[in-house]
Parts: structure tokens; sequence; C-alpha cells
């Protein structure tokens, strides 16, 4: 960091700050600022309010802390900004400050993430969480709440097929989805298998990305688990990753730690839909999935990984696919944001399965498991688009 | 292009202008709410910045349906 950059308040880029020229063309395109119609909770606001705190016009009060933590970190603004600025870059560097001075995320938050980078733990509490689950011991009002999906698993398949050859491709199995979804794993290890690829995943399986941290504003935690993460992965093999908000994670390890291992790192990384979508003349194709499938592009595989078109090469070889009409606006799950910003989040949800409704498409897809679980969560069909080409390869 | 469509025209850029100006006095009032430390103030901001950028959207609305959208 340099010396400019530690004198200030927030410790922004003064360059990143001042490429907002507060056109508003941001403004549609973010869903906080839809759903309140307040400029606080808009991606120009809240970098007025960044620039007023660096220029000592104002303090860091409750409601500059509660502005900030409201951004639901989609990044849908970026996309949408004829000035190229970084939001996201912003927003997470403004976090991590306010992290550091235990001024977001509760206390219990931070605990919560803890037990994220040690896998084993993770799985053991997740199979204990549902059993007191199907005991009924954790009322069913605060489930939702706390971010649990319906039915937590308890045992898990093992993961597979993987192969004894050399490694063509890694599959990264991240922390809290290898717990409760590990049917996404299996079925991107079987069709990454199909296209003939030596499939592995790394001894001791999860490493979390750290991207709930990020969130949190946990910068140590979060650079400590990329250290952690990138030595799970020897050799040049590329890194598949099924879910979304990993996959942005992996692929900003240059930028989080700085350094060209760290870069080196995330050129390795591609989303599956990525990685498969070359390779689909070699899978075995003689079929189509029953339904038609509306496609929802989580925010962190099309604003920030910007990968999201791969995906309707992948479907449209195997399904008949609905778009949305909402320019793929936020779903409001956001990591944790539907835990710590429940009501807002929720208003976001309606406006986003009002858009899934207007395909009339039963089934939707979404590659990512926060997105899948949150949609989920208010009676959709949600499947990640692996399962789906799974299914269509090797039967439901 | 006839009159009538010049003067349609005309119309709409005026629209432009003050959707625009609706936006930039939001974005004033939100520093103006900031720099108070009076929570009344400070809510009376909020509520004008919200009432502010209400009248944005009618006019978006309005150029929406000049548009023929």
């Amino acid at each position: 960091m340099s010396e400019t950059l530690m004198r200030t308040v927030l410790g922004l880029d003064p360059d990143k700050l001042v490429a907002c020229v507060s056109c508003g063309l941001c403004l549609p395109h973010c869903p906080t600022y839809r759903a309140t119609e307040e400029e606080s909770a808009s991606p120009r606001g809240r970098i007025a309010l960044m620039r007023a705190v660096e220029a000592g016009e104002l303090a860091i009060d409750e409601d500059f802390v509660r502005f900030m933590e409201r951004c639901v970190m989609c990044r849908g603004c970026e996309t949408a900004c004829p000035s190229a600025v970084q939001f996201g870059a912003l927003m997470e560097q403004t976090r991590v400050t306010l992290g550091s001075q235990r001024r977001i995320g509760s206390r219990w938050m931070r605990l919560a993430l803890k037990p994220l980078g040690h896998h084993r733990l993770l799985l053991v509490g997740s199979s204990a969480l549902g059993v007191l689950q199907r005991l009924r011991m954790i009322p069913m009002s605060v489930q939702p709440r706390l971010g649990l999906p319906a039915r937590i698993p308890i045992r898990r398949a093992p993961l597979g097929p993987l192969s004894d050859r050399p490694t063509d491709a890694w599959l990264y199995t991240g922390c809290v989805m290898d717990a409760w979804q590990r049917d996404v794993h299996n079925a991107a290890l079987r069709v990454m298998a199909a296209t003939g690829a030596n499939v592995n995943v790394p001894d001791g399986q999860g490493a979390c990305c750290g991207a709930l941290h990020v969130h949190m504003g946990m910068g140590g935690d979060a650079r400590r688990l990329a250290v952690r993460t990138m030595a799970a992965f020897p050799g040049d093999a590329p890194i598949v990753v099924d879910s979304a908000g990993c996959g942005a994670q992996l692929k900003d390890y240059g930028h989080l730690l700085g350094t060209e291992a760290a870069r080196v790192f995330s050129a390795r990384v591609r989303d599956v839909g990525e990685w498969l979508a070359p390779r689909m003349n070699t899978l075995r194709i003689s079929k189509r999935f029953g339904s038609v499938v509306a496609i929802q592009d989580p925010c962190h595989l099309r604003h920030v990984q910007r990968a999201h078109l791969p995906w309707r090469i992948v479907l449209s070889a195997v399904a008949d696919t609905a778009e949305l009409d909402d320019d793929g606006r936020c779903c409001g799950a956001g990591g944790s944001y539907s835990i710590t910003q429940p009501e807002l989040a929720g208003s976001i949800r309606d406006t986003k399965v009002e858009a899934i409704r207007r395909t009339g498409a039963p089934i939707v897809a979404s590659a990512n498991p926060g997105c899948s679980m949150w949609l989920s969560g208010a009676g959709l069909d949600v499947r990640h688009p692996i399962q789906i080409v799974d299914e269509v390869l090797h039967g439901p | 292009m006839g009159r009538s469509e010049d003067g349609d025209q005309a119309l709409r850029d005026r629209l432009r202008d003050c959707s625009e100006a609706l936006g930039d006095r939001a974005i004033e009032l939100l520093r103006e709410a900031m720099q108070t430390k009076d929570p009344d103030a400070r809510a009376g901001f909020a509520a004008l910045e919200k009432r502010v950028t209400r009248a944005r959207r009618a006019v978006e609305k309005a150029i929406g349906l000049l548009d023929g959208d």
C-alpha cells in the first residue's frame, strides 16, 4: 500500500475515488437504490460519502456505516458505468477499514465465519446442524434468518469420479458448498470426466476462498485463506469452480495479495461454464432436458467475472432456455447479505422472483450456491446448470 | 422533420435536463444530510431527497411516454 493510501481515513485509492462523475447511469442497475429510492443506497451516493470522509468533511458515524453495510456488493453498477469506476474495490477497501475498527459485522457473524477455514470441523458441525434440523430443534422461523437450506445434508456421497492420472483440471470444492451442495460438485466431476479430462480435488478437499470474509471487512482472514487455498492447487492445471462467488474471489487473489504467484494462480481459475463451453463437442448428447430452463446470472458471474455467456452455449446444447428481462439484476443473496440485511434482501428477491416467473419456465438455472439457496427459499425449483447437463448425460 | 416533431424533441430535451437537475439535487441533499449532526434535520433531508427522486422518476416516465415506450 502506498504512503498516500496509508494517510487517508478509509485507505482508498484517490484515482479510483475521483473517477465517479455522479452521472447517475448506475442508478437503474443498483438493486438497493431501486428498493429504497435513496441516494445513500446508490453507488454514486456511497462514493460521495466515501469522498466526504476522505476529505475530512464527514466523520465515520453510525449512518455512514449503515449506508456502507446496505450495499449488496453485486457490482451491477460497474457494468453500467461509462467511467469504469471500480466500485467493488472502493467498497471492499472501505469495509476492510471499517472491519479493522470493528465497526461492521456483528461479533456473532465474525465468529460464524471462523469455522469456514477448518473444513473437517465445518462438515461435522454442518451434519450436527442437519440432525438438529430433523429433530425440529431449530425453529422454522429462525432458519431463513440463519441462511440455512431447507434440508441440510447429514451424510454426503464421496467426491467422484476422481482420476489417478496426471491432473488435467482441478475442481475447487470450497467450504459451505461442499457441506451443503456436494451433489453439485459430483455432477461437475461427472460432466468433466465425460469430456475425457482427468479431474482431481486437492487433499483435504475444501479450502475456503475468503469471499464472505472480504464482504465482512475481515481482510486479514481473507488473505490468510487465500494463501492456504493457493497452496492446495500445485502445478499449472486449470482450477475449475462451480460457485460463481468463490470463482470471483479466486480470480481476485492477484489483487488481494498483490504477488506474482497470486496473479499466476488467478489466471488459472475458470468458472465451470467457461471451462466446459469449448469442450461441449466432446460430449455425447443424445437427448434434451425435459423442461424450459430460465437462466439466472449470478452477479459474481455476470458483473465480476463477466463469464455468464459460456453458460448460454452449454445450456442451449442440452435444453430450451429462457432469458430474464431484468438486465441481470441481483437476487439479493449477496453472500451473507440475506442474513445481515434480511428486509432489503427480501425486497430485492421479490423483484427477481417476478422476473423469473415472467419467463414461465418451471426450472431456474443458477451457477452460484448462495443465489440458488436464496431463490429456493422463495419456492422456486433452482438447480446448478451443471446439474442440468449431468441429468441429460447420465439421467436423473 | 416537421414543426410538431421539432417541438416534441425540444420538450424531451427539456425533460431530460429536468431529470438531470433533479438527480444532481438528490445527491446534493445527501451531502447536506450527512453534514448536519442533528438527527431530525438529517431525517428531513432524507425525506426531501426521496421526494426529489420520485419527481425524477416521474419525469423519466414522462420521457418514456413521449418516446412511445
